[in-house]
């Protein structure tokens, strides 16, 4: 599975079915994958990056966080178009970790007091419609939405 | 479009770096190392620009962030300008202006390292 995002989709086209490995190196493939899928659909420049964006930061998260061991784990994700909404959906089986009762970062006043961690997960908050996030049979499932227009 | 990376050394010393393409996590693999190098080890005044950056992400911030107080601890200053208007939203987001100066074009740019 390492190096190989694999992806099926549904039969009314209107939903994406991938699985990628807890590795950085199929990520590109993931997320061409979502633009090539949301292509028919007509979304604009600034949607698309809303959704890359979303995309990197909830894939980099648990990549980099999630696994305390060496394992290749599956990641799953499905990209949904819905009327109102883009409904992105991830799961794996990594350490339980909800982002919404992450603290948001304390945006530094000084470069001095800088320090370049938790913004990814505060963009994604700011860019989507709403997050939400339940532990089920031992999985994160979070459900990020985000408005098409 | 891949992540590009193009340095000059503008009048006064004034490190000048032109990102182009994309600043996400396999954009910025390919360009950290040669970035930090090319901004922090020179140690001089550097200006950025970002007109040919179409996508940013937290990774690219983060590069950003290590490299200005890497010159700050230097005696140097960093500022960052031309960001299309996506990616200036992002920086807009997590208010980096706080800590690195960002200026529309270039001359602007020069103007706040005299600042």
């Amino acid at each position: 599975m390492a190096g190989a995002a694999s992806h099926s989709e549904a039969g009314d086209g209107a939903q994406l079915l991938l699985t990628l490995a807890n590795d950085r190196e199929g990520f590109d493939q993931t997320r061409l994958a979502v633009l090539r899928h949301l292509a028919p659909h007509g979304a604009s420049q600034q949607l698309l990056f809303k959704v890359e964006l979303i995309l990197e930061e909830t894939l980099m998260n648990v990549i980099w966080h999630a696994f305390p061991d060496d394992e290749v784990h599956p990641i799953t994700m499905s990209v949904q178009v819905e009327p109102e909404d883009i409904v992105m959906h991830f799961e794996d089986d990594g350490m339980a970790f909800d982002p919404l009762l992450a603290p948001a970062p304390k945006l530094p006043t000084s470069i001095e007091k800088a320090v370049p961690g938790g913004l990814g997960l505060m963009l994604v908050r700011k860019y989507a419609r709403s997050v939400a996030y339940e532990r089920n049979a031992g999985r994160n499932c979070l459900t990020v939405r985000v408005a098409r227009t | 479009m891949d992540t590009g990376m193009d340095v000059t050394e503008l009048d006064g010393g004034v490190t000048c770096i032109r990102l182009s393409g994309r600043l996400d996590s396999p954009g910025i693999d390919r360009i950290e190392v040669k970035f930090t190098a090319a901004v922090v080890s020179r140690a001089h005044n550097a200006v950025i620009d970002l007109s040919g950056v179409d996508f940013l992400a937290s990774m690219g911030i983060r590069m950003f962030i290590a490299s200005a107080r890497g010159l700050h601890l230097k005696g140097a200053k960093m500022v960052l300008f031309g960001a299309q208007p996506l990616v200036h939203s992002v920086l807009e987001h997590v208010a980096l202006d706080q800590i690195i100066p960002i200026a529309a074009n270039e001359t602007q740019a020069l103007e706040r390292l005299q600042g």
